[in-house]
């Protein structure tokens, strides 16, 4: 790898993360191998309440969601965000207007940190975020939110991080 | 590996042609497909011997400058002639220059193509815009009510083909992140993009190929009209040198919810600024093949507001923390179609040239898998991102705009990634043409091959590919 500044991001994103995760009893972060420093990463998200459809069709709350994440080469300076974000389950079918199997739709500029992407996948997840312009990607999650009493959401108004942890600053 | 070893067969008829063109003798009787670049596609032939002056040129010397263009190879029998001439950022008169123009079909574009049609050096202009014309062009651009409906590029390569016949030609009409490498390298490339998007592609090619870039634009509103020279570098300047977090935020971003997708707005500028504009890049590209880089515009800019009759000069500089490498590639040609050479043998190349095998694709991710966000239709492939089929670009059952997910893509391909059968897929299953650069990398060190530049062959015209782009 020849590109430093892109190094130098990664690095510090790597750190940034790990901090994020040691911080957080919610969050387990592992980077894969392929680079160094890692350009991917595996965020396990368990003990803060989401929504899913069970086999039956009921919405129920559902506490685990891992998504991927991979800062391809050309990051900094353009983004192509089903390429960033992936849902990698473990439910199949996640129930949010922004969270459509493989894909989850957030707001990412070239350069957003991996915490800031983190929280991101956190706060949708949790029903924090969620938005139903032009009917978003899951097109009966959007209805659905809507006809909802607006006190319902989110499904977890716990953060991220962990109060009896270290915070990160 | 030897240049004579016999994975790597240089083909007799190729190397004829080349020693032919060299030396200035008119092409053999062989098949057009195998003639080389002298073949003028559907155009009115030309005398052949054209090309005569490029063997006047002796090849350059090594230079920072010049990095990424062709160099001597040893898996490469045969040289090109285009290692044989001198680059316009040497400094040295360029004759019988290549010129490259993208988006030759728009407000500034159009009015630049006659200018360079007659200038005195150019032999050959390779022109590249995906677009067709509509009836609102009519009052911005310097076209006709015929050419309503038709490709931009080959209503261009027609207007200068009524100009000046015995220039060589190549339209081609597709996106210009689609076009392989190895057509745009030319000696000198014109941007009249209309997109922030585009305008950094362009940066990024010009700065791979090692080929000086000429960018303009224009503000109606204000009446401004703009050029800037860019010299690939290390130490120069590139266009995305000025740009701050906010003009990456602007940059067009694919959303997996987006089901329209967003158009570039038209500028609607008044067809005399695009003109302005024009004849500034046209002044400037004669600079450059002059061999006048101390008279030329390199890693500045100069606008003219037309409202208040003054004009700026602004000097750029490198910035230290820009977020473009400004890496130019030493590509080697390969003489190799991309339909003779498997995933193996080129995995295999590596291996004995005692590189460990990753394979990358110029910077496109080979896709795995397609999902639809629409209705969650999947489909397994084995394509590059931007060579899938029109087949495979939308959902078999809605129709919606099929993506990839960021762990259904590779952008390294090592044996280990590869599955049963594999191996021996040819490069041009993925999608690879004749031109596209491919690498080579061991993590530390990357080697660049264009694919099929030994061979000379007909240059094409691309078919139009009709997609939905954000």
């Amino acid at each position: 790898m020849s590109d430093r500044i892109y190094e130098a991001f990664l690095r510090q994103q790597f750190e940034a993360g790990m901090a994020l995760a040691d911080s957080s009893d919610v969050l387990d972060l592992t980077s894969l191998p392929g680079s160094e420093p890692p350009a991917r990463y595996l965020a396990h998200f368990s003990g803060r309440k989401g929504l899913v459809r069970d086999p039956h069709g009921g919405i129920v709350e559902f506490d685990k969601f891992v998504v991927g994440i991979c800062f391809p080469e050309d990051y900094l300076r353009r983004v192509n965000i089903p390429q960033i974000i992936t849902y990698l389950g473990p439910h199949p079918e996640p129930w949010h207007p922004n969270i459509r199997p493989p894909f989850v739709c957030a707001h990412i500029e070239p350069g957003t940190s991996l915490v800031d992407i983190l929280y991101a996948c956190f706060e949708i997840w949790t029903w924090n975020l969620f938005a139903t312009g032009d009917e978003g990607l899951n097109h009966a999650a959007s209805q659905w939110s809507r006809k909802q009493e607006h006190s319902r959401f989110p499904v977890d108004r716990r953060p991220l991080n962990s109060p009896l942890k270290k915070s990160v600053e | 590996m030897s240049p004579r070893s016999p994975d790597w067969p240089s083909l007799p008829s190729a190397r004829a042609a080349n020693r032919r063109w060299r030396l200035g003798l008119p092409p053999s009787r062989a098949p057009t497909a195998m003639r080389g670049i002298t073949s003028r596609m559907s155009f009115p032939a030309g005398p052949t011997t054209q090309l005569a002056p490029f063997a006047n040129c002796s090849p350059p010397p090594w230079t920072p400058a010049i990095r990424g263009r062709r160099t001597h190879s040893k898996m490469k029998p045969n040289s090109s002639p285009d290692s044989r001439r001198r680059s316009p950022a040497h400094g040295v008169p360029c004759v019988g220059a290549h010129l490259v123009v993208l988006g030759v079909g728009g407000n500034i574009g159009s009015h630049l193509i006659p200018l360079l049609a007659r200038l005195p050096r150019v032999k050959r202009l390779t022109l590249v815009d995906c677009g067709r014309y509509e009836k609102k062009n009519l009052l911005s651009q310097a076209i006709n009510r015929s050419d309503i409906g038709q490709p931009k590029a080959r209503v261009q390569a027609r207007r200068v083909r009524g100009i000046n016949p015995r220039l060589e030609l190549v339209s081609i009409v597709d996106r210009l992140e689609n076009v392989p490498l190895g057509y745009l390298r030319g000696d000198v490339i014109l941007a009249c993009l209309d997109s922030k998007e585009s305008r950094r592609c362009a940066n990024e090619i010009s700065w791979r190929l090692g080929v000086p870039w000429i960018d303009a634009g224009v503000e109606p509103s204000l009446m401004l009209a703009r050029v800037n020279v860019y010299l690939p570098a290390w130490d120069q300047p590139c266009l995305e040198c000025g740009w701050s977090e906010r003009d990456y935020a602007e940059l067009a971003t694919l959303h997996p919810c987006d089901d329209v997708v967003a158009k570039t707005p038209a500028t609607n500028s008044p067809a005399c600024l695009g003109a302005l504009a024009a004849a500034l890049q046209a002044i400037e590209c004669q600079k450059l093949m002059a061999g006048q880089t101390a008279g030329a515009l390199i890693g500045r800019q100069v606008l003219i507001d037309a409202a208040t009759h003054k004009h700026f000069v602004t000097t750029f500089r490198r910035n230290p923390e820009c977020r473009f490498d400004h890496a130019t590639w030493k590509i080697s040609a390969l003489c190799q179609m991309p339909q003779d050479l498997s995933i193996g043998a080129t995995l295999q190349l590596a291996h004995r040239s005692k590189i460990p095998a990753a394979l990358m694709f110029g910077g496109i991710p080979l896709v795995k898998r397609l999902d639809c966000p629409g209705c969650g239709f999947s489909l397994r492939v084995f394509r590059l991102q931007s060579r899938l089929r029109k087949a495979e670009h939308f959902c078999a059952r809605c129709g919606r705009q099929m993506l990839s997910a960021g762990f259904h893509i590779k952008t390294r391909l090592s044996r280990a990634d590869l599955g049963p059968g594999d191996a021996d897929r040819s490069l041009s299953s993925l999608g690879l043409r004749a031109g596209d650069v491919i690498s080579l990398s061991n993590g530390a060190d990357d080697k660049f091959f264009e694919l099929g530049t030994g061979i000379p062959s007909r240059p094409r015209t691309t078919k139009p590919v009709h997609r939905r782009h954000s």
